[in-house]
């Protein structure tokens, strides 16, 4: 067991904020390992000697010591943070995300197709073989490689 | 079913818990002298409060909280008005006078840790508020209690065994 872990395990069985259950089990793993004692007497020591500072000192508890202004706690604000607004938020992004990927690949297909329609036809890859064009078509066949010209009548004019 | 939750008895609220409250406003505040005013206005809110209608699942917890708040206005006001000839100031006490060393260490420590930190401490030590009760006391998640409360007494047993390493 990760050694903090148990230590929080046994601070809150001392709280009493453990389940009968839970206490059980952390009872049975600490009978288990013995060596595990000197932890346990040195958290049970600590509790006891915060009490007695906590009860001894009222002036480390009192009002203006407690700069309330300048101790941000920015852990709890982020784990108090709604968790449906980090669901929100993180589908915007992924919807930004897609929205700006989508436009980037559109962008590069419409500026091929501009290419092709200022310098002339685009490589055979490029454009769809469906397409009919003025050009020699290659098609593979089960024989091997047919080569075609198109005739003047099947020519289309550019 | 639908349970209607009725208004808490404040009266028997009060006899429970005034006491306390007189003893968390005097430890904040350096006195008895202004205790049982801010007694009285805690409770004055907490009326109106349920007034209003809230019903809070944690009676004690939610005074408490009130009472936080209560406290803080209060001495912002004390600072404005420049009452603080009573106040001991607080760099005179820090410092060990305790007769045990294991207790100036704490205390030491205690002086560092941030407010939130020392507010955990006072409540669950001095108040015996439990974690989901700090926790609505502070308004704060029940995790950042516990995870506050088990830093603040890991870091005074470290403190403990630096100064006596055989004994921690």
């Amino acid at each position: 067991m990760n050694p903090k872990s148990l230590e929080a395990l046994i601070v809150d069985r001392s709280f009493g904020e453990l389940s009968p259950e839970a206490t059980e089990l952390l009872d049975a793993y600490l009978d288990a390992n013995p060596q595990m004692q000197e932890l346990v007497s040195g958290i049970e020591e600590a509790l006891s000697v915060t009490e007695m500072a906590v009860s001894s000192r009222p002036e480390l508890f009192r009002e203006d010591v407690f700069d309330r202004t300048d101790d941000v706690d920015f852990g709890s604000k982020l784990i108090a943070f709604p968790g449906a607004t980090w669901l929100k938020a993180a589908a915007a992004f992924a919807l930004l995300a897609v929205a700006g990927a989508g436009g980037y690949f559109a962008g590069n297909r419409s500026a091929v197709s501009e290419l092709s329609s200022s310098f002339g036809p685009a490589p055979t890859s490029l454009l769809s073989s469906s397409t009919p064009g003025p050009w020699a078509q290659y098609r593979i066949a089960s024989g091997g490689i047919e080569t075609s010209i198109p005739t003047p009548s099947t020519r289309q004019e550019p | 079913m639908i349970a209607i939750k009725q208004p808490p008895n404040l009266e028997q609220l009060f006899r429970e818990t005034s006491a306390d409250l007189a003893r968390y406003f005097s430890r904040r505040h350096g006195g008895r002298e202004s205790a049982d005013d801010l007694v009285q206005e805690t409770f004055l809110k907490m009326a109106q409060s349920i007034e209003s209608g809230k019903r809070p699942e944690h009676l004690r917890a939610y005074l408490f909280g009130i009472a936080r708040h209560v406290s803080q206005a209060a001495w912002r006001q004390k600072s404005k008005d420049s009452v603080l000839e009573d106040s001991v100031p607080i760099q005179s006490i820090a410092a060990g006078d305790s007769s045990d060393p294991r207790v100036d260490a704490a205390c030491e420590m205690i002086d560092l840790l941030p407010a939130l930190q020392r507010e955990i401490l006072d409540l669950r030590f001095n108040q015996n508020l439990s974690y989901a009760e700090m926790a609505e006391a502070l308004d704060i998640p029940v995790g950042t209690v516990r995870s506050r409360l088990h830093n603040a007494i890991s870091l005074i047993r470290n403190r403990l065994a630096e100064d006596n390493p055989d004994t921690l």
